[in-house]
């Protein structure tokens, strides 16, 4: 581990114990994130992107679910081997999650600056004037106009994009090293979304902290990621560079998502679609898990998992075609 | 040739004419006065041939779904027209009424809400066939499994409850539904926003296989552009209750003119990485249909505006074949 | 979820049973309270040692613990407590059942219309609803047994009326939020008339929640209708009802204790029952509590 480093994962498990059997929701997942990086974690409902960064932050809902194995080496120390309360320190500090729904962030009743200057976790040895300044000062840094002002308000009182600002501030009150954007599958107005990724690159200039954006939207990866993690069924099944994945995509499953999403640029007759439908987690298929839903199937595909092939330095890809290729 | 096109496109399907929705905002308990409208809709016009798909888009809050629900009878007009194959539906008789309703079907953004969870699939289909047709059960039957396989759904799966499926399946399920009584118009509203990327294009061949196969037409809204770029004919994009540019498919987004229109495209991500767009930054909110701002609605967030737009209502133009525009920029 | 659905109960048979049983975690002692007493109230002449509305004078007075013959002590006039609690079940199951079976239905059916009609029909059915909310269960009871006289019916008329509301207010809360769901509006668009949608659609979605809310009301019935026989309001004096026997031992609550305590205590345990078993219900059966769980 350099020390360019920040987040070290290696094959991270988390199940779930349910009453007909163990759904292996993360089934060894391995990615490595430097300071500053923005990885995007790609994948369909059910392919275990939201339960990774869950896992990250070890809020992996109780009971039933569990990392049950690997490692997550955050800064040179391993999550998992964390207490429940320095956890929960770590969350507050180093790693934030922010959602991309600034209502249900924020508490109507409270004015921005208590919900601010209440995430300082003020121990009463810090003057009040200092505290509100602090605040003052944060939501500059989002480029809120007339911040002074602003920090009487009420969330009520505030645009849309200004709240997304807000919850921005929040995130960033203590100088995390990595952001979690989690997005929901539902997505907001063009107009709204980018006002939003335009506030996480500000965010990520001020504060220099990495961001993992879990997503389904190849236009948000597009946009805004370093690398990317295509996730299917748990696994993490290609990762490269943004442009080595759009453009030189290995996995069957990542070459049949990008061929399968309509372009703005140019008119397409018809759209391949992938047939079938995503896997479920509890009815795994033996061998690889896009294997009835592949175009390339063989043989040796409904066996048996086809291990990582390296096709450069930074790209990955999990498919037995790549074997004859010689990877 | 010539002439059964001019035919074809002298009477349209459906036609809206200024049609407009307004909400009362009332307040008071025992005397309730109006003390507002929400202007959703607010003069509209447009017109679906038989066979093609007409999108409106524009962000939410722009009156796009009040409008498909005004065309579905769900919400009663506030003034305005509504054609059906040339003639007011305002003089409809009550059997000319169940025509229509028969004619226009739906399908929903939420395959979760679309399916009454309680009620197998086999049910759920028969309801609109039950509803309007007098059928034995054996006819019933046949024509469940037959939509079924049109949607690409096994026989098997009428005995099955909603829950079983995926949101792809359901999509196809509340698709077969609303093929049953085999509608001329589907109002489609944001038929593929809620599923995953590997399903989107898998429904959306769907919807444009079965428009050919029925010679369908489809009203839908949508906000994400590239879907509508795929599935549509006719494009009209909206902006506070009000149609600002409409134009061919094709034409809209290679030449768009109104900077609504191009401030939406520019705000849509590439699904490549590396493709760059002019950025065009659209200031402040979209304000409140109670009280939309005087002349040209757009001005106060608009990157171009110069003098008359505060104050005089811009003025439908032509500025190009088929291509309509509401902007004094033309 | 397919896999749960395919591999349902009935292919496995008992140990099926009993596994899904013990998933259900169902509350043992209030359930076995509410079967004890179900059994007591259809049973009540075979299981009670002696009749309830005849004592024998030369027993009167006799304190519990005593003797085998009369295991709860008799009353002032001989009649055997444990008799009289025994058919005093059966009362109380009697009128409740008929006070709520009255209750729930015109409390849905109102709570239907008014949910699903909205508009004036939904003002006035709620105001009405609201009205009788506030008018005190008692009065009304006064009122309807001036005007129909003592007995079974003016107590039954009297406990469904003060029930309807709070049920109809439920379900037409629930029935609004059942109406915004798509495929509601989807069949108004099909052109599927008012009364198919109520029925196929919107009911079996409100369902749970009357399950739920009945079985909460049925402790609130036991205790109105023996309020109201307590108050003399319900059956003639002599007839057994758990209220009426806590009011006959009110005057020597010290001397002779037991006439108004054993009663009293099987109110209490009675009613704790059916709202522990309501709870349960309303968490098995809830979905929104469900998801949060």
């Amino acid at each position: 581990m350099n020390n360019d480093t920040l987040l070290e994962v290696r094959d991270l498990q988390t199940h779930f114990f349910t009453r007909t059997g163990v759904v292996k929701a993360v089934d060894g997942v391995s990615f490595d994130l430097n300071r500053g990086e923005t990885l995007g974690i790609v994948g369909e409902s059910g392919s275990g992107k939201s339960m990774t960064a869950l896992s990250l932050m070890r809020l992996v809902p109780e009971p039933g679910g569990r990392t049950v194995g690997g490692s997550i080496m955050f800064d040179g120390e391993d999550l998992l081997l964390k207490g429940r309360d320095e956890m929960s320190d770590i969350r507050g500090r180093d790693i934030c999650m922010i959602l991309q729904d600034p209502m249900t962030s924020l508490n109507p009743v409270l004015s921005i600056g208590d919900q601010l200057i209440e995430t300082f976790r003020p121990d009463g040895r810090e003057a009040a004037k200092s505290l509100w300044d602090r605040g003052v000062e944060l939501l500059r840094k989002v480029r809120i106009p007339a911040a002074d002002i602003r920090m009487r308000a009420y969330p009520h009182q505030m645009s849309g994009g200004m709240r997304q600002r807000v919850v921005g501030a929040i995130a960033i009150s203590r100088s995390p090293k990595l952001l979690i954007a989690d997005e929901p599958t539902t997505s907001l107005d063009a107009t709204i979304q980018l006002q939003y990724l335009r506030l996480l690159k500000d965010i990520q200039e001020q504060t220099g902290a990495a961001i993992i954006f879990i997503t389904h939207d190849f236009g948000i990866v597009a946009r805004m990621c370093d690398r990317v993690a295509v996730m299917y069924g748990g696994k993490i099944v290609e990762i490269a560079d943004v442009s080595e994945l759009f453009y030189n995509p290995k996995h069957p499953y990542t070459e049949a998502l990008l061929g399968s999403v309509p372009d703005l640029e140019e008119d397409v007759d018809w759209l391949t679609s992938i047939s079938g439908q995503p896997p479920q987690l509890d009815n795994m298929p033996p061998g690889c898990s896009f294997e009835p839903r592949c175009p390339y199937a063989f043989e040796r595909c409904t066996e048996e998992y086809p291990r990582e092939f390296t096709i450069s330095d930074k790209h990955l890809a999990s498919c037995w075609r790549l074997d004859d290729a010689g990877c | 040739m010539q002439a059964a096109d001019s035919v074809a496109t002298a009477e349209p399907l459906i036609a809206a004419e200024d049609i407009k929705k307004h909400f009362r905002v009332t307040s008071g308990f025992v005397f309730r006065k109006t003390v507002g409208q929400v202007r959703a809709v607010d003069g509209v016009s447009f017109s679906i041939p038989q066979g093609e798909t007409y999108s409106l888009v524009g962000e939410s809050g722009c009156g796009k779904t009040t409008t498909a629900k005004v065309v579905l009878l769900v919400e009663a007009l506030t003034s305005g027209r509504l054609q059906f194959r040339g003639r007011d539906i305002q003089s409809f008789n009550a059997d000319q009424l169940n025509e229509y309703r028969e004619s226009v079907q739906a399908v929903f953004q939420d395959p979760w809400s679309s399916l009454n969870p309680r009620l197998k699939i086999e049910s759920i289909i028969a309801e609109p066939l039950t509803a309007h047709r007098r059928l034995t059960k054996a006819e019933l039957r046949s024509q469940i499994l037959s939509l079924l396989e049109e949607v690409g759904l096994h026989p098997s799966h009428a005995y099955r409850y909603p829950h079983e499926f995926s949101g792809g399946q359901r999509q196809r399920i509340a698709i077969a539904r609303a093929l049953a009584l085999r509608p001329k118009l589907i109002v489609l509203d944001e038929p593929v926003s809620a599923l995953d990327v590997s399903i989107r294009a898998q429904i959306m061949n769907l919807l444009k296989q079965l428009q050919i196969d029925h010679n369908l037409s489809y009203l839908l809204i949508a906000h994400q552009l590239a879907t509508v770029r795929y599935m549509s004919h006719r494009v009209g994009v909206m902006y506070l209750g009000k149609i600002v540019e409409e134009a061919d498919s094709q034409e809209l987004f290679r030449n768009p003119h109104h900077p609504y229109t191009r401030a939406l495209i520019s705000a849509s991500l590439s699904s490549r990485p590396g493709v760059e767009r002019e950025e065009i930054v659209l200031t402040g909110e979209v304000p409140s249909p109670i009280d939309p701002p005087p002349g040209c609605t757009f001005h106060p967030r608009c990157p171009s505006v110069f003098e008359p737009c505060a104050d005089e209502v811009p003025q439908l133009q032509t500025v190009g074949p088929g291509h309509t525009v509401t902007c004094h920029l033309y | 979820m397919t896999t749960l659905a395919e591999e349902g109960a009935p292919s496995r048979g008992i140990s099926a049973l009993i596994e899904q049983t013990r998933e259900l975690r169902v509350p043992w002692i209030p359930t076995t309270v509410i079967i004890v007493l179900v059994i007591l109230a259809v049973f009540a002449p075979v299981l009670a040692p002696h009749d309830p509305k005849v004592g024998s004078l030369l027993d009167a007075r006799t304190a519990p613990f005593q003797t085998w013959e009369y295991p709860l002590g008799t009353d002032f006039t001989g009649k055997d407590i444990l008799s009289r609690l025994i058919y005093g079940a059966r009362t109380s199951a009697f009128i409740s059942m008929f006070a709520l079976a009255a209750g729930v239905v015109v409390g849905t059916v109102l709570g239907l219309i008014s949910g699903y009609a909205g508009k004036w029909v939904d003002t006035i059915i709620m105001r009405i609803a609201d009205a009788t909310m506030g008018f005190p269960s008692i009065l009304l009871a006064m009122i309807i047994v001036a005007i129909v006289g003592q007995g079974l019916l003016p107590i039954i008329l009297a406990v469904a009326v003060s029930t309807w509301p709070r049920i109809a207010r439920m379900i037409r809360g629930e029935v609004l939020s059942v109406k915004d769901q798509d495929y509601v509006t989807l069949s108004k668009i099909a052109g599927v008339s008012p009364s198919v949608i109520i029925w196929r659609h919107v009911f079996p979605n409100v369902l749970n929640t009357l399950m739920v809310i009945t079985s909460l009301s049925v402790a609130g019935v036991i205790l109105t209708e023996a309020s109201l026989s307590f108050l003399g309001l319900g059956l003639p004096p002599g007839d057994p009802a758990w209220g009426i026997m806590v009011a006959e031992g009110r005057q020597s609550l010290v001397r002779m204790w037991w006439i108004s305590l054993f009663p009293g205590l099987i109110i209490t345990i009675v009613v704790m029952a059916f709202n522990f078993f309501g709870d349960w219900l309303r968490d098995t059966l809830d979905p929104k509590l469900r998801r949060v769980r």
